[in-house]
């Protein structure tokens, strides 16, 4: 792991966070990787999140945020060398399928995912659940759209337009 | 199973459907039909603005094509290379002369006549709209020495910041015309304003008739003069609404390389048509960045990928004369469409 730059006073040895879920589980994790959240990486410079106080995350249950972490310790390495421009095609490709199997997951996990995400500002987090999310949606019928995110039945409104789109515009759902 | 999907505020709904590919249209009005608050965040006009920022690159939705016959006479038609509600979109008494970024300049053609190289129309397939420009003012100049070869080409006039048309459907474009004749050498330019609704004044300069075809960058538009070094930037000003001409002299490192030579015969689909002659062959045009080539072979349209040298035939008639290809950003405007009818 590259030497953190930002280990101040810390002898060289990685500069240590503590989190705290909502249901108050308690994370310890490198400044570094916690840093991929904008609003974390603002606390994180202004000396929070060290030694017994930890960071508050009111919104985020344990279970999330261990996901969460999962992502931005992976990440943490080429995010430190700034996107990575002189990271190799092997560790490109190895993020690549660490991103594709993360978000193979159960919807009820991608939604808290996102919204963690979201409140916490992770950039790429974010756009990789979007992305998932997207895809689940490219070739459904409006109604196939519904059962897969998990909408309740359209109302017999909804219904009557979604039947008269299908007349008027046929080509879209050959 | 709760739905929490629906949940999701606004903003996150926005971040998904921003990743929906653009040469899928059909999925994207699908997802414009699965409820209402899709469906208003879909025909926004920051969405619009957003989407094509994301992709940058407008998607090839088609061609233009260009088609005579002898019972309909000249139409421009486009024909989709996707699904689309856009199959059947002709323009009778029309061709095609260009298309930037989902916007189609069309001239006149009468049926028994010779083109109207005065008479323009822009026309938007996408949402159906046209706008006809008025007579280019070219009254002032004796018919001998009007243009006889000219080319036009199409700007946004948002500012130099926005290279693309369709951020702003219906809103203000500009359409800048440049002609040559032969026998005077000179060049004429002029520019349209949507927004003025008028041709400004024309301008017009000693220049013998450069190479086609010119290519268009931005806002620029450069020339290549035979037998020279000699290369003419056009670029339009936005402070004096008007055509500066960048490069006045010969530009020592401005000059053509071949970078390579393809042998189509070899890559594209065998001919099924007789007495194949590589006069046959028609080079359409390119896209800007893309490394794709539009051919005509006889009267099939080919899309050849420089890259993978991939030819994949895209349509068919026996009355194609040419083509433009399409390139737009599409995004769905029920609820728009439904209130401005």
């Amino acid at each position: 792991m590259a030497a953190p730059e930002s280990g101040d006073g810390n002898n060289g040895a990685a500069r240590m966070v503590t989190l705290i879920s909502s249901d108050n589980t308690r994370f310890e994790v490198e400044a570094a990787a916690a840093s991929l959240s904008q609003t974390l990486q603002l606390t994180i410079l202004d000396g929070g999140g060290g030694g017994g106080d930890g960071i508050p995350l009111p919104n985020v249950d344990s279970a999330t945020l261990s996901k969460v972490l999962e992502y931005c310790i992976k990440h943490a390495p080429a995010a430190a060398n700034g996107g990575a421009p002189n990271a190799t095609a092997v560790d490109r490709a190895e993020l690549e399928r660490f991103d594709n199997e993360f978000v193979n997951i159960d919807q009820s996990v991608l939604y808290s995912l996102i919204m963690a995400a979201h409140n916490l500002e992770i950039e790429g987090l974010q756009s990789l659940v979007a992305k998932k999310v997207a895809d689940m949606i490219k070739g459904k019928s409006p109604m196939e759209i519904r059962r897969t995110l998990g909408f309740p039945d359209p109302t017999p409104e909804e219904q009557a337009e979604m039947n008269a789109h299908m007349l008027e515009y046929g080509w879209a759902y050959e | 199973m709760a739905a929490l999907m629906q949940m999701l505020m606004e903003e996150l709904v926005e971040e998904i459907l921003l990743r929906l590919p653009p040469e899928d249209i059909a999925s994207l009005l699908r997802a414009s039909l699965v409820c209402k608050i899709w469906q208003r965040i879909l025909s926004g006009r920051s969405f619009r603005r957003r989407y094509s920022e994301f992709h940058q690159k407008p998607p090839m939705l088609g061609f233009i094509c260009n088609v005579f016959s002898v019972n309909h006479g000249y139409i421009a038609r486009f024909v989709p290379t996707a699904p689309s509600s856009l199959s059947h979109a002709n323009r009778p008494g029309w061709r095609a002369v260009n298309a930037h970024h989902g916007l189609v300049l069309l001239n006149r053609m009468p049926r028994h006549y010779s083109p109207r190289d005065n008479e323009f129309m822009v026309w938007d397939p996408m949402i159906g709209e046209q706008w006809e420009l008025p007579k280019l003012p070219l009254d002032s100049v004796p018919s001998y020495k009007k243009p006889s070869v000219w080319n036009m080409s199409m700007l946004c006039a948002a500012g130099t910041t926005c290279n693309n048309l369709r951020c702003h459907p219906g809103g203000p474009f500009l359409v800048v015309f440049v002609g040559f004749n032969f026998n005077h050498s000179k060049m004429f330019t002029c520019v349209y304003s949507s927004q003025a609704g008028t041709w400004n004044h024309l301008n017009s300069f000693d220049r013998t008739v450069p190479l086609a075809p010119s290519v268009l960058a931005g806002n620029a538009l450069y020339l290549s003069f035979p037998n020279t070094s000699y290369v003419e930037v056009l670029k339009y000003n936005t402070d004096t609404h008007g055509i500066d001409r960048e490069h006045d002299g010969p530009d020592r490192d401005a000059r053509w390389e071949q970078s390579r030579v393809i042998e189509l015969e070899t890559l594209l689909p065998a001919a099924d048509d007789r007495c194949l002659t590589s006069t046959d062959m028609i080079m359409l045009g390119f896209t800007e960045g893309a490394n794709v080539i539009y051919l005509r072979r006889n009267s099939t349209l080919f899309t050849f990928d420089l890259k993978s040298n991939l030819a994949t035939k895209v349509y068919e008639a026996r009355e194609i004369y040419n083509a433009v290809p399409y390139m737009a950003f599409y995004t769905p405007a029920l609820g728009v469409a439904s209130t401005s009818q």
